[in-house]
């Protein structure tokens, strides 16, 4: 099968940009503080340090919460991500920013291989980066 | 020898020992297996060595099920059969395909793949390919390797890529100068007689189309006409069993199959500097074609899910390809560069020069991974899906009541492909994406659309069923050893006996079948 359709690479640059935040999966530098809907957690705030790029990950959690506006809430979110960490989340202060990386990875791998995916317009995602992006999206709702 | 069939005396008989109905890659692999054997051997082939129109248009036929491209233009009816315009990929089934699995009716071969795997060595020359080996790990380099992805639900599996074996051009020499071998050109068998019992098969009638007939009798028939017309030649051949020959169960035409592929997915590569090249067409270093010589055979990895990835998720075989997505911008910068080399100036230079300065980033990117990394960076790439189709005995070839200048009834083929096709396309490209992302390699857009997308699949052209191979009589039309049950002198070539189609392309497997016949029929004339 040889193909036979091309899609350019103009009309993937909007979904490049906020699919960016998907550099999760590498090595990247940290954002600033996360604003969130005025609530100030600094765990949240933390925990957005593993995020490559804001503004694409606002644009893909809008997406996401859209989807399941239900999880338009700071802490939830945060519990969500968290809760299968050892301390569910209490830790998250205490952890330098590069273990947190690895914590996310691990869950991301997690997510993919059990099957915790979603589709945020036709990516898919895992969860977790999902919820992620979504906890950034959330200050601007 | 050769013979035309417009010369031959009508109403002769020739008398032969093995008569090959068709000149195909199975008609001519089995031919070639018997040069130089103490019988003789008649092929039979409907056209001449070059298409023609008129020939060609025996092939036409009606479609009615679901979508399909005309008859007539999905075959080659000439001297050499389709694989005068195949393009070539070559790949063994895999052993799954092979096994009885709860999940897809009507599955499982009468023999496993370590059974067929010395006939698909054999078959690797004949076809013109490298060594038997299909794992990446005897392919890969340190410039192209597979992509590594944590567990074992999808592996990377090699396609060869056939120069491809023109076999009509390739073989004819071999054929034409053996002195056992007669070839009838233009020579179209329009009827397959049997004594009133019907069990064994004492001749079949030839037409040519300028009004010729004869008869080629022999003591054993094979045909190897392709899937429909195997099909339609034996509901022809119906004067003494009235629903035609091994047709006793309703069986004949019945399990048609294809291989419905699409773009299903684009990936976006976490690192652009990733090499990709073993997913393109590769030649690998690391094995010579023949040995010992300077060729080496043309490559492509094609991702698949291992066996145990289809027994947890029930999930149908599949091939998933890789095809890279580059700017304009590269595209553009190369066709100045070939502009340069030559004396007169395109019009479209201006066109060519903005899309450079557009993509002006990825150019950088592509001089950076040439020079520092010895790479061309690819930061998207399409996904194809190609699946297997699930035996159906709705979707089947029958007869037409309209019928071809030598008065034989066309066909009709009804495609039986439900929309279980489109979850398993997509069943199939979740899991991909699953597993780039679970890698870390990227993550994936998968663009099915179920609700509004296009409701054609692409097809591979891989005619596959109508005479499927079961040792019980009601459950196929021919046996383990590719005879027709009941009829102790007809056998069967090519992929109409697979009662499964795997999600391989069948050209290897269809020349490794008859390479397996051929030592069979050996051994039944010696």
């Amino acid at each position: 099968m040889s193909p036979s359709t091309s899609i350019l690479r103009r009309r993937f640059l909007t979904f490049m940009l906020w699919v960016g935040a998907l550099g999760l999966c590498r090595p990247l530098g940290t954002w600033g503080a996360v604003r969130m809907s005025g609530v100030h957690d600094p765990g949240a705030s933390k925990l957005a340090g593993v995020l490559a790029c804001k503004e694409s990950a606002a644009i893909v959690g809008r997406e996401y919460l859209k989807q399941v506006p239900s999880e338009a809430n700071v802490q939830l979110l945060l519990g969500v991500i968290c809760s299968t960490w050892p301390g569910r989340g209490a830790e998250l202060l205490d952890t330098d920013i590069e273990k947190l990386r690895d914590l996310v990875h691990q869950q991301q791998r997690d997510d993919f291989l059990h099957g915790r995916v979603v589709n945020v317009r036709g990516w898919v995602l895992s969860a977790t980066e999902a919820r992620l992006c979504a906890m950034r999206a959330v200050n601007t709702f | 020898m050769v013979i035309d069939a417009h010369a031959v005396p009508g109403d002769q008989t020739i008398q032969t020992d093995v008569c090959i109905i068709g000149a195909g890659a199975a008609g001519i692999t089995l031919a070639r297996q018997f040069v130089g054997q103490p019988f003789r051997v008649c092929l039979l082939e409907s056209g001449g060595l070059e298409f023609e129109k008129g020939t060609q248009s025996l092939y036409a036929g009606e479609n009615t099920g679901f979508p399909y491209p005309p008859l007539d233009v999905a075959r080659l009816r000439y001297f050499g059969g389709t694989t005068n315009h195949w393009t070539g990929w070559c790949q063994p089934l895999d052993e799954i395909d092979f096994e009885s699995r709860d999940w897809i009716p009507y599955s499982g071969w009468p023999f496993n793949k370590n059974h067929l795997d010395p006939f698909y060595e054999r078959a690797q020359s004949i076809c013109e390919l490298g060594p038997f080996l299909y794992d990446a790990d005897a392919w890969e380099t340190p410039s192209a390797p597979r992509f590594h992805f944590n567990g074992d639900r999808v592996i990377t599996k090699i396609i060869q890529l056939s120069p491809p074996t023109r076999f009509g051009k390739v073989y004819r020499d071999e054929i034409v100068r053996a002195g056992n071998i007669t070839l009838n050109l233009y020579a179209n068998v329009i009827n397959i007689e049997t004594p009133p019992n019907g069990r064994t098969v004492t001749r079949v009638r030839v037409a040519s189309l300028q009004g010729n007939r004869y008869w080629v009798a022999a003591k054993i028939f094979i045909l190897a006409t392709g899937v429909i017309e195997n099909a339609r030649l034996l509901l022809l051949s119906n004067q003494v069993r009235r629903a035609g020959l091994g047709n006793q169960y309703d069986l004949v035409g019945r399990f048609f199959m294809e291989h419905p592929w699409q773009q299903s997915a684009v990936l976006l590569l976490s690192n652009p500097y990733l090499p990709i090249r073993l997913y393109e067409s590769y030649t690998s270093p690391r094995h010579e074609n023949p040995p010992g010589s300077r060729r080496r055979t043309a490559i492509k990895g094609a991702l698949v899910p291992t066996r145990e990835t289809q027994r947890s998720f029930n999930l149908v075989n599949f091939r998933v390809h890789l095809a890279p997505i580059q700017p304009k911008g590269i595209a553009s910068l190369q066709f100045l560069f070939d502009a340069v080399r030559k004396p007169s100036m395109p019009d479209d230079l201006s066109e060519h020069l903005g899309n450079v300065i557009a993509d002006i980033d990825d150019v950088a990117r592509l001089g950076y991974g040439r020079v520092f990394k010895g790479v061309t960076p690819v930061r998207m790439a399409e996904l194809f899906c190609g699946i297997e189709q699930v035996p159906d005995p709705h979707s089947r070839v029958t007869l037409s009541t309209e019928r071809d200048v030598l008065g034989q009834n066309r066909v009709v083929l009804h495609w039986g492909l439900t929309a279980a096709y489109k979850h398993a396309i997509r069943r199939a490209t979740e899991l991909i994406a699953e597993e780039f992302g679970r890698a870390g390699l990227g993550r994936v857009k998968i663009i099915l659309d179920e609700e509004n997308g296009p409701s054609q699949p692409l097809i591979g052209f891989h005619h596959i069923g109508t005479t499927r191979m079961h040792r019980d009589p009601k459950k196929g039309v021919v046996d383990e050893n590719c005879r027709v049950h009941d009829i102790s002198n007809l056998f069967i070539a090519g992929s109409s006996v697979f009662p499964t189609s795997g999600a391989s392309n069948p050209t290897l497997t269809i020349v490794a079948l008859s390479l397996r016949l051929a030592d069979h029929v050996k051994r039944l004339m010696t």
